[in-house]
């Protein structure tokens, strides 16, 4: 697993509220694409930010905040799929349907959600990170640090798995 | 000049590409329609999966407060306050250092214990004997005998070697 590299910060107390309030939305939602409910992408959200929290209280000098931040976030994902063995499985997501009061679209919507669903998991583990990663608008530096996929790969893995979940999507949506 | 990668074509779209870069390609891509091609065709799937994908965002962004470790005791559970005067970084060095020392002062401690024990003569007690005088008087002369006493019950040994110690005639 990818360890995440030490930054610099130059004071802990005051640059850590800043850096929650900055990412933590961000990581809240990141860990509800991945997870799909809200009390485990809260959980991602408070770890992630503790760890951060003990980090700099231990000294850590951080160069690069917010993809230290990602690749900690990612690191507990993983670690808390695999614990509660749903890699493969989909989550129930909470997703946005209360506004539909139509039945119809309300179970067009779940169709949608399920068919993208399984065409994100026929994609390898890496690349799901990195279209996640991608809708975060992630710099191309960043997503290189989080992932550990060299910066001169990004644009060919990204293309090739964007290709991919497109292709899938739409042969998923074909009844 | 070469047609575009589809690696670079999506550099290109998402603004990745160094200056230098994106004006070449920017120049290729006016000259080659199998490129704008491609280039349409990644924008296309880039918006669709961006599209796709808002279905997977959580309805509201709740408020996330973050309680502070030191606030629920969370600090002083993990580490004893001598330890955090080490840095991570000299914390175990510090531990090999001070490990070293207690096994070097074990070594030389154990080393004298059983140079002492070499050294000294065997004890009688050690043996389960001891050697005892033995006195004898009568009314001519007195005799003073040494010999060896078995502890355990308290009697000569078979075949004792006794010494006469001293002899007097009365």
């Amino acid at each position: 697993m990818k360890q995440p590299e030490k930054i610099e910060v130059e004071d802990p107390g005051k640059d850590f509220n800043a850096l929650y309030e900055a990412y933590s939305p961000a990581i809240y939602k990141f860990g509800f694409r991945i997870l799909g409910n809200h009390e485990e992408a809260n959980d991602l959200a408070q770890e992630t930010f503790f760890r951060l929290y003990q980090a700099l209280e231990d000294g850590c000098k951080l160069t690069n905040p917010r993809s230290w931040i990602y690749t900690v976030a990612i690191n507990i994902c993983r670690d808390h799929l695999r614990r509660k063995k749903k890699i493969r499985q989909a989550p129930n997501l909470q997703y946005e349907v209360s506004k539909n009061s139509n039945r119809e679209q309300d179970l067009e919507l779940k169709q949608d959600v399920a068919a993208l669903r399984r065409a994100l998991e026929k994609l390898p583990e890496r690349d799901r990170v990195l279209v996640m990663l991608y809708l975060d608008n992630l710099s191309y530096d960043d997503m290189a640090q989080v992932t550990g996929i060299k910066f001169s790969s990004i644009g060919k893995t990204l293309s090739r798995a964007i290709a991919k979940l497109a292709q899938f999507s739409r042969e998923g949506e074909k009844p | 000049m070469k047609c575009l990668k589809k690696g670079k074509l999506q550099e290109f779209a998402d603004g990745a590409l160094s200056e230098t870069e994106g004006k070449i390609a920017a120049a290729h891509l006016q000259g080659c329609q199998g490129c704008q091609r491609n280039l349409v065709q990644i924008k296309t799937d880039s918006s669709f999966i961006r599209e796709k994908l808002k279905s997977f965002n959580p309805v509201a962004i709740p408020e996330i407060p973050f309680v502070p470790a030191r606030s629920v005791g969370i600090k002083e559970s993990r580490l004893p306050v001598f330890w955090q005067i080490f840095h991570t970084s000299v914390r175990i060095p510090a531990a090999a250092l001070v490990l070293a020392g207690m096994v070097l002062i074990g070594l030389i401690f154990g080393l004298f214990v059983q140079t002492r024990r070499l050294s000294r003569p065997e004890s009688a007690s050690s043996t389960g004997f001891q050697q005892e005088a033995l006195y004898v008087s009568s009314a001519s002369s007195f005799q003073a005998f040494r010999l060896d006493i078995d502890l355990k019950n308290y009697k000569p040994i078979e075949n004792p070697n006794i010494i006469l110690l001293q002899e007097e005639s009365q």
